[in-house]
Protein backbone atom coordinates (compact mmCIF):
# COMPACT_ATOMS: atom_id res chain seq x y z
CA UNK A 1 0.00 0.00 0.00
CA UNK A 2 0.99 3.74 -0.74
CA UNK A 3 -0.07 6.72 0.39
CA UNK A 4 0.13 10.32 -1.94
CA UNK A 5 -0.83 13.78 -0.75
CA UNK A 6 -2.25 16.50 -3.46
CA UNK A 7 -2.41 19.65 -2.32
CA UNK A 8 -4.94 21.52 -4.01
CA UNK A 9 -4.65 25.24 -4.96
CA UNK A 10 -8.42 24.96 -5.91
CA UNK A 11 -11.63 23.56 -5.86
CA UNK A 12 -10.94 20.65 -8.14
CA UNK A 13 -12.62 17.47 -9.40
CA UNK A 14 -11.73 13.99 -8.96
CA UNK A 15 -11.84 10.74 -10.99
CA UNK A 16 -10.96 8.26 -9.37
CA UNK A 17 -10.21 5.07 -10.85
CA UNK A 18 -10.06 1.28 -9.93
CA UNK A 19 -10.55 -1.88 -11.72
CA UNK A 20 -10.99 -4.23 -8.28
CA UNK A 21 -10.98 -3.92 -4.67
CA UNK A 22 -12.99 -1.87 -2.49
CA UNK A 23 -13.35 2.12 -2.81
CA UNK A 24 -13.79 4.25 -0.13
CA UNK A 25 -14.17 8.13 -0.59
CA UNK A 26 -14.42 10.38 2.74
CA UNK A 27 -15.51 13.93 2.41
CA UNK A 28 -14.05 15.40 5.38
CA UNK A 29 -12.72 18.90 6.90
CA UNK A 30 -9.41 19.25 5.40
CA UNK A 31 -8.08 21.74 1.68
CA UNK A 32 -6.20 18.59 0.46
CA UNK A 33 -6.81 15.11 -1.07
CA UNK A 34 -5.45 12.07 0.61
CA UNK A 35 -4.90 8.73 -1.67
CA UNK A 36 -4.11 5.76 -0.46
CA UNK A 37 -3.82 2.18 -2.33
CA UNK A 38 -1.37 0.05 -4.42
CA UNK A 39 0.43 1.71 -6.96
CA UNK A 40 -1.31 5.07 -7.43
CA UNK A 41 -1.02 7.00 -10.05
CA UNK A 42 -1.94 10.59 -10.66
CA UNK A 43 -2.44 12.95 -13.45
CA UNK A 44 -3.71 16.67 -13.72
CA UNK A 45 -6.30 17.55 -16.51
CA UNK A 46 -8.13 20.04 -18.02
CA UNK A 47 -5.95 22.46 -17.02
CA UNK A 48 -5.76 22.05 -13.19
CA UNK A 49 -9.72 21.67 -13.09
CA UNK A 50 -9.66 17.72 -13.06
CA UNK A 51 -6.94 15.73 -10.73
CA UNK A 52 -7.42 12.01 -12.19
CA UNK A 53 -6.29 9.45 -9.58
CA UNK A 54 -5.84 5.59 -10.48
CA UNK A 55 -5.43 2.38 -8.25
CA UNK A 56 -3.14 -0.60 -9.71
CA UNK A 57 -4.09 -3.49 -10.75
CA UNK A 58 -4.23 -5.03 -7.45
CA UNK A 59 -7.40 -5.90 -5.29
CA UNK A 60 -5.93 -4.36 -1.96
CA UNK A 61 -8.42 -1.29 -1.14
CA UNK A 62 -8.35 2.38 -2.55
CA UNK A 63 -8.93 4.81 -0.08
CA UNK A 64 -9.42 8.68 -0.54
CA UNK A 65 -9.71 11.58 1.23
CA UNK A 66 -11.39 15.07 0.09
CA UNK A 67 -12.41 18.38 1.10
CA UNK A 68 -16.38 17.99 1.83
CA UNK A 69 -18.29 19.21 -1.20
CA UNK A 70 -15.89 17.99 -4.00
CA UNK A 71 -16.84 17.03 -6.85
CA UNK A 72 -16.14 13.13 -7.19
CA UNK A 73 -16.37 10.67 -10.40
CA UNK A 74 -15.60 6.84 -9.86
CA UNK A 75 -15.21 3.82 -12.45
CA UNK A 76 -14.41 0.68 -10.78
CA UNK A 77 -15.24 -2.88 -12.45
CA UNK A 78 -16.00 -4.82 -9.47
CA UNK A 79 -15.32 -3.44 -6.20
CA UNK A 80 -17.56 -1.43 -3.79
CA UNK A 81 -17.81 2.33 -3.19
CA UNK A 82 -18.86 3.78 -0.71
CA UNK A 83 -18.54 7.49 -0.31
CA UNK A 84 -19.42 8.92 3.71
CA UNK A 85 -19.92 12.43 3.76
CA UNK A 86 -21.14 15.21 2.07
CA UNK A 87 -20.13 15.49 -2.02
CA UNK A 88 -21.45 17.48 -4.84
CA UNK A 89 -21.79 16.16 -7.86
CA UNK A 90 -21.06 12.79 -7.54
CA UNK A 91 -20.71 9.83 -10.48
CA UNK A 92 -20.35 6.56 -9.86
CA UNK A 93 -20.25 3.75 -12.49
CA UNK A 94 -19.56 0.22 -11.29
CA UNK A 95 -19.78 -3.11 -13.35
CA UNK A 96 -20.50 -5.21 -10.52
CA UNK A 97 -19.69 -3.54 -7.11
CA UNK A 98 -22.20 -1.83 -4.75
CA UNK A 99 -22.49 1.61 -4.80
CA UNK A 100 -23.43 3.96 -1.02
CA UNK A 101 -23.05 7.67 -1.29
CA UNK A 102 -24.08 9.54 1.77
CA UNK A 103 -25.00 12.81 1.28
CA UNK A 104 -24.52 14.45 -2.39
CA UNK A 105 -25.96 17.38 -3.94
CA UNK A 106 -26.71 15.76 -7.72
CA UNK A 107 -25.80 11.57 -7.89
CA UNK A 108 -25.66 9.47 -11.19
CA UNK A 109 -25.04 6.14 -10.18
CA UNK A 110 -24.91 3.17 -11.67
CA UNK A 111 -24.08 -0.80 -11.34
CA UNK A 112 -25.01 -3.77 -12.80
CA UNK A 113 -25.42 -6.66 -10.56
CA UNK A 114 -25.66 -4.75 -7.07
CA UNK A 115 -27.35 -2.58 -5.08
CA UNK A 116 -27.17 1.00 -4.66
CA UNK A 117 -28.16 3.33 -2.05
CA UNK A 118 -27.87 7.00 -1.51
CA UNK A 119 -28.88 8.47 1.78
CA UNK A 120 -29.89 12.05 0.55
CA UNK A 121 -29.24 14.14 -2.39
CA UNK A 122 -30.33 17.84 -2.86
CA UNK A 123 -30.70 18.26 -6.61
CA UNK A 124 -31.21 15.46 -9.21
CA UNK A 125 -29.85 12.02 -8.62
CA UNK A 126 -29.96 9.36 -11.03
CA UNK A 127 -29.81 5.94 -10.18
CA UNK A 128 -29.90 2.84 -11.68
CA UNK A 129 -29.09 -0.93 -11.41
CA UNK A 130 -29.82 -3.81 -13.41
CA UNK A 131 -30.07 -7.03 -10.79
CA UNK A 132 -29.89 -5.31 -7.82
CA UNK A 133 -31.90 -3.16 -5.28
CA UNK A 134 -32.07 0.70 -5.30
CA UNK A 135 -32.74 2.44 -2.14
CA UNK A 136 -32.52 6.18 -1.54
CA UNK A 137 -33.44 8.69 1.56
CA UNK A 138 -34.47 12.23 1.02
CA UNK A 139 -33.81 13.38 -2.83
CA UNK A 140 -34.64 16.60 -4.67
CA UNK A 141 -35.94 14.93 -8.02
CA UNK A 142 -35.23 11.46 -8.87
CA UNK A 143 -34.60 8.85 -11.81
CA UNK A 144 -34.61 5.41 -11.08
CA UNK A 145 -34.16 2.26 -13.05
CA UNK A 146 -33.75 -1.79 -12.69
CA UNK A 147 -34.57 -4.51 -14.15
CA UNK A 148 -35.44 -7.25 -11.03
CA UNK A 149 -34.37 -5.10 -8.52
CA UNK A 150 -37.03 -3.11 -6.40
CA UNK A 151 -36.51 0.82 -6.27
CA UNK A 152 -37.45 1.99 -2.72
CA UNK A 153 -37.19 6.33 -2.39
CA UNK A 154 -38.17 7.33 1.23
CA UNK A 155 -39.15 11.13 -0.09
CA UNK A 156 -38.62 13.10 -3.54
CA UNK A 157 -39.89 16.32 -3.09
CA UNK A 158 -39.71 17.21 -7.05
CA UNK A 159 -40.34 15.02 -10.38
CA UNK A 160 -39.56 11.38 -10.36
CA UNK A 161 -39.24 9.54 -13.19
CA UNK A 162 -38.52 5.57 -12.28
CA UNK A 163 -38.94 2.08 -14.45
CA UNK A 164 -38.24 -1.68 -13.77
CA UNK A 165 -39.03 -4.98 -14.94
CA UNK A 166 -40.33 -7.02 -12.26
CA UNK A 167 -38.73 -5.00 -9.02
CA UNK A 168 -41.02 -2.89 -6.86
CA UNK A 169 -41.16 0.71 -6.82
CA UNK A 170 -42.07 2.18 -4.18
CA UNK A 171 -41.79 6.06 -3.39
CA UNK A 172 -42.95 8.85 -0.99
CA UNK A 173 -43.60 11.94 -3.56
CA UNK A 174 -43.95 15.82 -2.06
CA UNK A 175 -46.40 16.46 -4.72
CA UNK A 176 -44.13 19.37 -6.22
CA UNK A 177 -43.19 17.21 -9.64
CA UNK A 178 -45.00 15.18 -12.07
CA UNK A 179 -44.14 11.62 -11.39
CA UNK A 180 -44.11 8.61 -14.47
CA UNK A 181 -43.44 5.57 -13.34
CA UNK A 182 -43.19 2.07 -15.70
CA UNK A 183 -42.77 -1.40 -14.96
CA UNK A 184 -43.50 -4.62 -16.21
CA UNK A 185 -44.64 -6.54 -12.97
CA UNK A 186 -43.62 -4.49 -10.55
CA UNK A 187 -45.51 -3.90 -7.56
CA UNK A 188 -46.55 0.66 -7.68
CA UNK A 189 -46.65 2.10 -4.46
CA UNK A 190 -46.30 6.08 -4.29
CA UNK A 191 -47.29 7.82 -1.15
CA UNK A 192 -48.50 11.84 -1.88
CA UNK A 193 -48.79 14.09 1.22
CA UNK A 194 -52.55 14.27 2.50
CA UNK A 195 -54.55 16.89 0.51
CA UNK A 196 -52.97 16.45 -3.19
CA UNK A 197 -55.09 15.83 -5.72
CA UNK A 198 -53.27 14.47 -8.43
CA UNK A 199 -54.38 13.88 -12.08
CA UNK A 200 -53.99 10.69 -12.74
CA UNK A 201 -53.15 8.56 -16.01
CA UNK A 202 -52.58 4.79 -15.38
CA UNK A 203 -53.09 1.90 -17.80
CA UNK A 204 -52.55 -2.35 -16.88
CA UNK A 205 -52.87 -5.01 -18.68
CA UNK A 206 -53.73 -7.03 -16.12
CA UNK A 207 -52.82 -5.31 -12.61
CA UNK A 208 -55.01 -3.46 -10.17
CA UNK A 209 -54.97 0.50 -10.22
CA UNK A 210 -55.69 1.85 -7.33
CA UNK A 211 -55.86 5.55 -6.07
CA UNK A 212 -56.68 7.12 -2.24
CA UNK A 213 -56.63 10.51 -3.09
CA UNK A 214 -59.39 12.99 -5.14
CA UNK A 215 -58.93 13.37 -8.72
CA UNK A 216 -57.90 17.30 -9.19
CA UNK A 217 -54.82 18.88 -11.17
CA UNK A 218 -52.79 19.69 -8.49
CA UNK A 219 -49.58 17.00 -9.86
CA UNK A 220 -49.44 14.36 -13.12
CA UNK A 221 -48.76 10.96 -12.29
CA UNK A 222 -48.33 8.88 -15.30
CA UNK A 223 -48.02 5.25 -13.90
CA UNK A 224 -47.68 2.58 -16.70
CA UNK A 225 -47.40 -1.49 -16.37
CA UNK A 226 -47.83 -4.86 -17.92
CA UNK A 227 -48.99 -7.00 -14.88
CA UNK A 228 -47.57 -5.24 -11.60
CA UNK A 229 -50.27 -3.29 -9.38
CA UNK A 230 -50.41 0.28 -9.09
CA UNK A 231 -51.38 1.80 -6.13
CA UNK A 232 -51.45 5.84 -5.28
CA UNK A 233 -52.63 6.10 -1.30
CA UNK A 234 -52.24 9.20 1.22
CA UNK A 235 -49.33 9.32 3.55
CA UNK B 1 -20.98 7.47 -47.88
CA UNK B 2 -19.11 4.45 -47.01
CA UNK B 3 -16.07 4.44 -44.82
CA UNK B 4 -13.01 3.73 -46.11
CA UNK B 5 -12.12 0.47 -45.88
CA UNK B 6 -8.33 0.97 -43.83
CA UNK B 7 -7.02 -2.91 -44.77
CA UNK B 8 -8.90 -5.80 -46.59
CA UNK B 9 -11.38 -6.23 -44.08
CA UNK B 10 -11.69 -3.43 -41.56
CA UNK B 11 -13.47 -0.19 -41.46
CA UNK B 12 -13.18 2.75 -39.40
CA UNK B 13 -17.08 3.90 -37.89
CA UNK B 14 -19.13 3.65 -35.02
CA UNK B 15 -21.09 0.67 -33.47
CA UNK B 16 -24.20 1.08 -31.46
CA UNK B 17 -25.86 -1.43 -29.56
CA UNK B 18 -30.02 -1.57 -28.61
CA UNK B 19 -31.52 -3.42 -26.25
CA UNK B 20 -35.40 -3.57 -25.21
CA UNK B 21 -34.89 -3.63 -21.22
CA UNK B 22 -38.27 -6.42 -20.18
CA UNK B 23 -38.58 -8.17 -22.98
CA UNK B 24 -38.11 -11.85 -21.03
CA UNK B 25 -40.47 -11.14 -18.93
CA UNK B 26 -42.88 -9.24 -21.18
CA UNK B 27 -42.63 -12.52 -23.46
CA UNK B 28 -43.71 -14.50 -20.44
CA UNK B 29 -46.23 -12.66 -19.61
CA UNK B 30 -47.92 -11.62 -23.20
CA UNK B 31 -46.75 -14.51 -25.10
CA UNK B 32 -44.81 -14.81 -28.44
CA UNK B 33 -46.88 -12.97 -30.90
CA UNK B 34 -47.03 -9.53 -28.83
CA UNK B 35 -43.51 -9.90 -28.00
CA UNK B 36 -42.89 -10.46 -31.82
CA UNK B 37 -44.69 -7.32 -32.64
CA UNK B 38 -42.75 -5.36 -29.89
CA UNK B 39 -39.49 -6.42 -31.91
CA UNK B 40 -41.07 -5.46 -35.25
CA UNK B 41 -41.97 -2.25 -34.28
CA UNK B 42 -38.53 -1.80 -33.15
CA UNK B 43 -36.92 -2.81 -36.13
CA UNK B 44 -38.94 -0.57 -38.26
CA UNK B 45 -38.45 2.21 -35.88
CA UNK B 46 -34.83 2.26 -36.53
CA UNK B 47 -35.31 1.01 -39.99
CA UNK B 48 -36.98 4.84 -40.43
CA UNK B 49 -35.25 6.62 -38.73
CA UNK B 50 -31.15 5.27 -40.67
CA UNK B 51 -29.49 7.52 -43.07
CA UNK B 52 -28.36 6.14 -45.99
CA UNK B 53 -25.06 5.92 -44.21
CA UNK B 54 -25.96 3.02 -41.50
CA UNK B 55 -27.15 -0.15 -41.69
CA UNK B 56 -28.46 -2.74 -39.39
CA UNK B 57 -25.64 -4.85 -39.44
CA UNK B 58 -27.50 -7.87 -37.08
CA UNK B 59 -30.53 -8.88 -34.69
CA UNK B 60 -29.29 -10.26 -31.70
CA UNK B 61 -32.49 -11.76 -29.49
CA UNK B 62 -34.43 -8.36 -28.53
CA UNK B 63 -31.35 -6.10 -29.80
CA UNK B 64 -29.91 -5.17 -32.50
CA UNK B 65 -26.21 -4.18 -33.62
CA UNK B 66 -26.07 -0.99 -35.84
CA UNK B 67 -23.39 0.33 -37.90
CA UNK B 68 -22.68 4.06 -38.63
CA UNK B 69 -20.04 5.98 -41.20
CA UNK B 70 -20.34 9.09 -39.14
CA UNK B 71 -20.37 9.45 -35.01
CA UNK B 72 -22.47 13.01 -35.26
CA UNK B 73 -25.29 10.78 -36.99
CA UNK B 74 -24.67 8.15 -34.74
CA UNK B 75 -25.83 9.65 -32.02
CA UNK B 76 -27.99 12.19 -33.83
CA UNK B 77 -29.85 8.82 -34.70
CA UNK B 78 -29.45 7.61 -31.23
CA UNK B 79 -31.48 10.38 -29.95
CA UNK B 80 -34.01 10.28 -32.21
CA UNK B 81 -34.93 6.82 -31.67
CA UNK B 82 -34.82 7.11 -27.72
CA UNK B 83 -37.63 9.73 -28.71
CA UNK B 84 -39.43 7.82 -31.54
CA UNK B 85 -39.48 4.62 -29.00
CA UNK B 86 -41.10 7.17 -26.22
CA UNK B 87 -43.51 8.44 -28.50
CA UNK B 88 -44.78 4.90 -29.45
CA UNK B 89 -44.57 3.67 -25.67
CA UNK B 90 -47.52 6.31 -25.53
CA UNK B 91 -49.69 4.54 -27.58
CA UNK B 92 -49.15 0.96 -27.12
CA UNK B 93 -49.07 -1.61 -24.18
CA UNK B 94 -45.47 -3.17 -24.13
CA UNK B 95 -42.36 -1.75 -22.78
CA UNK B 96 -40.57 -0.37 -25.71
CA UNK B 97 -38.02 0.65 -23.37
CA UNK B 98 -34.95 0.88 -25.37
CA UNK B 99 -31.26 1.22 -23.77
CA UNK B 100 -28.51 2.46 -26.31
CA UNK B 101 -24.43 2.18 -26.18
CA UNK B 102 -22.40 3.61 -28.97
CA UNK B 103 -18.48 3.24 -29.37
CA UNK B 104 -16.33 4.89 -32.19
CA UNK B 105 -13.57 2.65 -33.65
CA UNK B 106 -12.26 -0.05 -35.98
CA UNK B 107 -14.01 -3.10 -36.40
CA UNK B 108 -13.47 -5.95 -38.88
CA UNK B 109 -15.52 -7.38 -41.13
CA UNK B 110 -16.21 -11.36 -41.01
CA UNK B 111 -19.28 -11.20 -44.22
CA UNK B 112 -21.73 -9.17 -43.04
CA UNK B 113 -21.05 -9.23 -39.77
CA UNK B 114 -18.48 -6.89 -37.99
CA UNK B 115 -16.47 -8.05 -34.67
CA UNK B 116 -13.43 -6.44 -32.70
CA UNK B 117 -12.48 -4.69 -29.56
CA UNK B 118 -14.25 -1.59 -30.24
CA UNK B 119 -17.44 -3.54 -31.07
CA UNK B 120 -17.12 -5.59 -27.58
CA UNK B 121 -16.50 -1.86 -25.77
CA UNK B 122 -20.01 -0.49 -27.69
CA UNK B 123 -21.58 -3.77 -26.25
CA UNK B 124 -20.32 -2.71 -23.02
CA UNK B 125 -21.46 0.70 -22.76
CA UNK B 126 -25.01 -0.28 -23.64
CA UNK B 127 -25.42 -2.50 -20.64
CA UNK B 128 -24.48 0.46 -18.43
CA UNK B 129 -27.42 2.28 -20.16
CA UNK B 130 -30.49 2.97 -18.49
CA UNK B 131 -34.05 2.36 -21.13
CA UNK B 132 -34.15 5.89 -22.45
CA UNK B 133 -30.70 6.63 -22.29
CA UNK B 134 -28.23 7.20 -24.93
CA UNK B 135 -24.45 6.34 -23.58
CA UNK B 136 -21.43 7.09 -25.57
CA UNK B 137 -18.04 6.61 -25.15
CA UNK B 138 -15.11 9.63 -25.41
CA UNK B 139 -13.45 7.84 -28.51
CA UNK B 140 -17.11 8.68 -30.19
CA UNK B 141 -17.61 12.29 -28.35
CA UNK B 142 -14.09 13.45 -29.73
CA UNK B 143 -14.63 12.02 -33.11
CA UNK B 144 -17.64 13.86 -33.42
CA UNK B 145 -15.59 16.86 -32.57
CA UNK B 146 -18.32 19.25 -32.27
CA UNK B 147 -20.29 18.52 -34.99
CA UNK B 148 -23.27 18.34 -32.70
CA UNK B 149 -24.49 21.59 -31.79
CA UNK B 150 -27.84 20.40 -30.78
CA UNK B 151 -26.38 17.39 -28.01
CA UNK B 152 -25.14 17.84 -25.31
CA UNK B 153 -22.76 15.54 -23.15
CA UNK B 154 -22.90 14.87 -19.81
CA UNK B 155 -19.60 13.24 -18.60
CA UNK B 156 -20.26 9.93 -16.54
CA UNK B 157 -16.06 9.40 -15.57
CA UNK B 158 -13.88 7.08 -16.46
CA UNK B 159 -15.55 3.35 -16.40
CA UNK B 160 -13.30 0.29 -16.09
CA UNK B 161 -15.47 -2.66 -17.59
CA UNK B 162 -15.32 -6.52 -17.61
CA UNK B 163 -12.50 -8.03 -20.39
CA UNK B 164 -11.58 -4.09 -21.55
CA UNK B 165 -7.76 -3.04 -20.43
CA UNK B 166 -8.31 0.45 -20.39
CA UNK B 167 -11.03 2.28 -18.73
CA UNK B 168 -13.65 4.12 -20.99
CA UNK B 169 -14.60 7.66 -20.40
CA UNK B 170 -18.35 7.35 -20.81
CA UNK B 171 -20.84 9.99 -21.55
CA UNK B 172 -24.53 10.81 -21.60
CA UNK B 173 -25.90 12.15 -24.41
CA UNK B 174 -29.01 14.84 -24.05
CA UNK B 175 -30.83 16.73 -26.77
CA UNK B 176 -29.92 20.33 -25.66
CA UNK B 177 -32.91 22.36 -24.60
CA UNK B 178 -33.92 25.13 -26.82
Amino acid sequence: MSAKTFDLPVAVTLRLQSRSGRVDVIAEPRDDVEAEGDKIESLVEDSGATLRIRNGSGTKGFTVRCPIGSDVTVGTQSGAVRMAGAFGSVSVTTMSGSIEVERADEADLRTVTSTVSLGSCAGRCRISSTSGRVVAGDVGAASAGTMSGSITIGHVAGRFKAKSVSGSIRAGCGGEGAVAIKTVSGAVHIELPRGIEPHMRARSLSGRIRCDLAEGDDMLIEAMSVSGSIEVVPA
Amino acid sequence: MSAPALAHDVVEGTVMFTDIVGFTEFTALRGDVEALSLLALQERIVSDELTDDARIVKQLGDGLMLWFGDPCEAIRTGLRLQERFEEESMNIDAPLWVRIGVHAGRQTRRGSDLLGHDVNVASRIMSLANSGEVLASEATVERANGGLEDVEFEQLGPVVMKGIPTPINLYRAERREA
